[in-house]
């Protein structure tokens, strides 16, 4: 088997045929594929919550749908962008429903401690702005800015047009600049 | 001198420009003092983003976080229940946008990836023991750097009960991950007071019961309760009025039972009838003659003549009752104790009752006066008597 894609975003790499095994009941292929992304899903959900105990959640619930949705997963698509459309969709139906966490929230069962640590960033009023841009904005900025991906991959992954995300991600930036220099 | 633009700062920023773009937008960010701040605010911005954004999770708890994953979508492929840390806890969407449909991928599953077989008795998943985690933690520079940071709270194994509720997690009729709510806090205080319902329906009660005791006071007046006594003429009012025995009249020829419904109808038009009462009637004694055939003999109180005349072939008792001047009494109560039964005088102070065969006791009241009693032997004929009752002091 070839080695799994060093750009996960754009080259599915043996993706695909982890999907197939998994889709077949392999659990080693299911892990692998799951295991294979899970860096850049951490990113992802830290990036879609802001917060570390709700990223636990976020990414653990992420990873479970997606092996109960295997048969989804579409094929001319790299299974990231399926995985990052997934958790947008569960970030926003949480905040939608729950709104920001608050301070007595209970983080769940998960087995990770680090979920305690609050997210640093050295400039407050950069994470209290970003607070208010919702989920999709955030996934905007974290494709173009963290993982670099150009505009027509950041549009594949999204599923909205090149130019949107062009003008969107500009007012973003605006915003965020505008807050910094203030 | 024209500024950039944000489009063009921006697709400068993310190096999408290329050739002589890229090249006019450098030579302008040179010379444009305005534009270069612009440019470096927005790049402090991506250098933030990034430094927020993009730090690289600590192995040992991605590796963690895996095994809980695996353990879960382990135990759901083998059909076991679900551990308590699996149920999804984000409430979704009632409609999420469809998913682009399967293209490459053959539907339907393999063989070998078929359903497991239902077990009778699910197994709860134990919590596995995992190895303390080592992790690394923020550098207490950057801890003590923030300001708006929330104070460390405590460890998560201290706020986490020791045993999770597998029981509840292996309930099968549960319902389906991914849109369980997050349990609410059990209420305290009033408002847990507040929202039991026995208490809005005890207060319901209350105020019925506050609105409807002026309006019965109002329509009844208060009540009064009274306790003791009754003397003998307050005893006369719970007599029933006589019926069966005393107001059939003529039709002494029909049958006891329909004379009994004319004689209801006779003593509801009758208004001397009315003075006319009877205990209730008894089964009749050894020997005796039935009460309801012989006594169903009606007679006329406001007739004397037929009081005395006797209204059936049985034995009758007929009498008088006077004062000591000789005067009637009128109204007067005779009693015949055995079989119970009780008539009343008319003006003249006359009275007429039937009496079976044999010794008979009777006693004739009357209000101011004192009672007499008399034991009289019937035989089987009429039987004349007179009473005198003496005035009270």
């Amino acid at each position: 088997m070839h080695p799994h894609s060093l750009r996960p975003w754009t080259e599915p790499g043996r993706d695909h045929d982890l999907v197939i095994a998994a889709q077949r009941g392999d659990l080693a292929a299911l892990f692998t594929l799951l295991g294979a992304h899970r860096d850049t899903l951490w990113r992802l959900c830290v990036a879609l919550t802001l917060d570390q105990a709700r990223a636990e959640r976020l990414f653990h619930e992420t990873l479970v749908r997606a092996a109960k949705s295997l048969r989804s997963i579409p094929a001319d698509a790299p299974v990231l962008h399926w995985l990052a459309r997934l958790a947008t969709h569960l970030a926003v139906a949480w905040s939608r429903h729950e709104g920001p966490r608050t301070p007595d929230e209970p983080t769940g069962a998960w087995p990770v401690a680090d979920g305690e640590a609050p997210l640093f960033s050295h400039d407050p009023r950069l994470l209290a702005t970003l607070e208010r841009f919702p989920e999709p904005d955030r996934l905007l900025l974290l494709l173009t800015v963290v993982e670099r991906l150009s505009y027509g991959e950041v549009a594949r992954v999204t599923k909205r047009d090149a130019g949107e995300v062009v003008r969107r991600l500009t007012e973003l930036r605006e915003q965020l600049a505008g807050e910094v220099a203030a | 001198m024209k500024h950039l633009s944000s489009l063009q700062l921006c697709a400068f920023l993310d190096d999408v420009l290329v050739g002589t773009p890229d090249d006019g937008t450098a030579r302008h960010l040179a010379t444009c003092t305005i534009c270069r701040a612009r440019y470096e605010t927005w790049c402090h911005v991506d250098d933030s983003l990034r430094e927020l954004l993009g730090q690289d999770p600590d192995e040992h708890a991605m590796e963690q976080r895996m095994s809980w994953v695996q353990i879960v979508v382990t135990a759901e492929r083998k059909g076991l229940p679900a551990p308590e840390f699996a149920v999804l806890r984000i409430a979704l969407p009632p409609q999420l946008p469809a998913p682009p449909p399967v293209q490459v991928f053959p539907p339907g599953r393999a063989p070998g990836f078929a359903d497991p077989a239902p077990r009778t008795t699910p197994e709860p998943l134990k919590r596995p023991v995992l190895n303390p985690p080592i992790l690394a933690s923020p550098a207490p520079a950057q801890r003590a750097s923030v300001s708006s940071a929330p104070p460390p709270a405590a460890p998560r194994a201290a706020r986490q009960p020791a045993q999770p509720p597998v029981a509840a997690a292996a309930n099968p009729s549960a319902p389906p991950p991914g849109y369980a709510r997050m349990p609410r806090p059990p209420r305290k205080g009033f408002a847990a007071f507040v929202s039991r319902p026995g208490v809005w329906i005890a207060l319901a009660l209350v105020a019925v019961l506050a609105g409807a005791f002026p309006l019965g006071v109002a329509r009844f007046g208060i009540p009064v309760i009274k306790f003791g006594f009754k003397s003998g003429h307050e005893r006369d009012a719970d007599v029933k009025p006589a019926g069966d025995e005393n107001t059939a009249g003529a039709d002494d020829a029909a049958p006891a039972r329909k004379g009994s419904a004319k004689a209801r109808k006779g003593a509801q038009d009758d208004p001397d009838a009315s003075v006319l009462f009877d205990l209730p009637a008894l089964e009749p004694e050894d020997g005796e003659p039935d009460a309801g055939a012989t006594d169903a003999a009606p007679t006329r109180p406001g007739k004397p003549a037929d009081r005395d005349t006797p209204a059936r072939s049985g034995p009758t008792l007929c009498g008088e009752v006077h004062n000591p001047q000789g005067q009637p009494v009128e109204g007067a109560r005779v009693y015949l104790t055995s079989p119970p039964r009780m008539v009343r005088t008319d003006k003249s102070g006359r009275f007429c009752i039937s009496c079976p065969q044999g010794k008979r006791t009777i006693r004739i009241e009357a209000t101011g006066r004192a009672p007499v009693t008399r034991t009289v032997q019937m035989g089987s004929t009429k039987l004349e008597t007179r009473f005198t009752l003496v005035p009270v002091n």
